[in-house]
């Protein structure tokens, strides 16, 4: 049952992140890297997981890469690791602009 | 008029992280104020790409911005500057009866002089939907007697996965793979933009998936010689806003530099093995753009040491001859100088359905993106 439900869940997450647009060439979306198999040093493989369904990724073009890290991935390949630090930094800085507006009185509409 | 909450997560309620955050209303609230405040002069932007294009339109992002600044739809569309020429090869080659032909899943749908390749599918002709280049290897190594083919077409982001495929046929030894090679590229496109003596683009915002692979370092000389600013951006509506903020804050002070606003996958040098990649398997050459016409140095062909893989010559597919809509003013749309409301055919005889032009036909195409949510603007 719970194979069943499994399964079902992401036969129809698959659907939706890659079968919905798969005309979006240029979308390539981030996905959390679980494993790397690194049996072919010239094909080096990962599982990465894109909010619950989990894809083979080619991840040879990311020499650093490890377990945890975020990728993006575009056409079955990984493009770049995702620099955590800069995404959070980014997003404070546009929160504080919000926040500092606030503080000198100005309506946030 | 809103059709976009700004609630975090997909309408089952999932979230994914570093995409959701970027969807945040009160950000977008946030740099729409900013937006506002800075801008004094009427600018005219264009996004490269056709993937910015659906956001712009699906979020809105125009009742975001003053009306002074007006947003120009490039030609960042791959599905809708593959040469007819091309086309009407891959549908003859795709009706041969060794041939499993491979592609991604809207090249089925363009039109060619006669038909698409979804009629070849129909009539019998094997031909198949992929994800990704590298699962043709695998119906290649399935089907030892068959010939398959990959349609690979793309900009800088999907041309290393294609030459990886390629790559990859050589070292295993898959003997039964080639490709159909159509691929564009971004710099000259833009550069043919702003050479053109119409052009009204004032400011660029840079294609952050291209961007990912190629760095920006290639932009620098193109904002210098035409002093137009140009920022590298990602496709979520903060990150959208985040590259206007800052092409306007550049227009206001009368700069042009090449900046990033897509830093969490943007580096200045790109990825250093995917472009070594794409020198090896791949060398410039001048390229036709479906509806604009030839762009000197603007595409890719195999590489001498790679032709044995390129399909066209392995199939001999005759004299084509083309034939293009004569109501579709695709080619003017894709340069910025109409927008799809200005087409007599737009939603009448042309409709995603039924299209007449490329741009009706993949989602980054900026017909099918005011078809679908509805925009009815003229340039």
């Amino acid at each position: 049952m719970f194979l069943l439900a499994f399964m079902a869940k992401s036969a129809l997450g698959f659907f939706l992140l890659f079968c919905t647009k798969p005309e979006d060439m240029c979308l390539a979306v981030p996905g959390k890297v679980i494993s790397i198999d690194q049996t072919d040093p010239e094909m080096k493989m990962a599982k990465v997981n894109f909010s619950g369904i989990i894809k083979d990724i080619c991840v040879q073009w990311l020499p650093e890469v490890k377990e945890g890290d975020y990728v993006l991935a575009h056409v079955g390949m990984a493009l770049n690791i995702l620099d955590e630090k800069d995404a959070k930094e980014t997003l404070e800085l546009l929160r504080e602009m919000g926040e500092l507006d606030a503080e000198m009185g100005r309506d946030a509409w | 008029m809103l059709k976009w909450a700004g609630m975090p997560g997909d309408k089952y309620g999932r979230v994914m992280k570093y995409v959701d955050e970027y969807r945040d209303m009160a950000l977008v609230r946030n740099l729409s104020r900013k937006i506002h405040e800075v801008t004094r002069g009427s600018w005219t932007i264009m996004e490269i790409c056709g993937g910015q294009t659906h956001s712009i339109m699906k979020y809105g992002i125009g009742e975001f911005l003053p009306e002074r600044i007006q947003l120009v739809h490039g030609p960042g569309c791959p599905v809708c500057v593959t040469p007819l020429e091309i086309i009407d090869k891959a549908i003859r080659i795709a009706q041969r009866e060794e041939v499993i032909f491979c592609s991604f899943g809207d090249m089925l749908r363009v039109p060619g002089s006669e038909k698409d390749l979804l009629s070849v599918k129909a009539e019998g002709g094997d031909v198949r939907i992929l994800y990704s280049p590298l699962d043709a290897l695998k119906v290649a190594l399935e089907n030892p007697k068959k010939q398959v083919v990959f349609f690979a077409i793309g900009f800088e982001t999907t041309a290393p996965a294609n030459a990886m495929a390629v790559k990859e046929a050589r070292r295993k030894g898959i003997t039964n793979f080639s490709i159909l090679s159509a691929h564009v590229l971004v710099p000259p496109a833009m550069e043919a933009i702003l050479a053109s003596p119409h052009n009204k683009i004032q400011g660029f915002l840079a294609a952050g998936h291209v961007c990912t692979v190629m760095g920006y370092e290639e932009y620098l000389p193109l904002a210098s010689r035409y002093k137009v600013p140009i920022v590298v951006t990602g496709f979520e509506p903060v990150d959208i806003l985040q590259g206007i903020y800052q092409v306007i804050l550049q227009l206001e002070q009368g700069s042009a530099e090449v900046e990033n606003a897509y830093g969490r996958v943007v580096t200045r040098e790109g990825n250093r093995e995917a472009k070594k990649l794409l020198t090896e398997v791949f060398e410039h050459t001048d390229m036709k753009w479906r509806g604009i016409g030839s762009i000197p140095d603007s595409g890719f062909s195999l590489a001498p040491s790679y032709e044995a893989y390129n399909a066209e010559n392995i199939f001999d597919v005759g004299h084509v001859v083309q034939q293009e809509s004569e109501k579709c003013i695709a080619g003017e749309v894709l340069q910025g100088l109409k927008k799809p409301g200005d087409c007599s055919a737009f939603g009448r005889e042309c409709k995603p359905e039924h299209p007449l032009g490329a741009p009706m036909v993949s989602s980054e195409g900026a017909c099918a993106a005011y078809y679908r949510f509805k925009k009815t603007e003229t340039a």
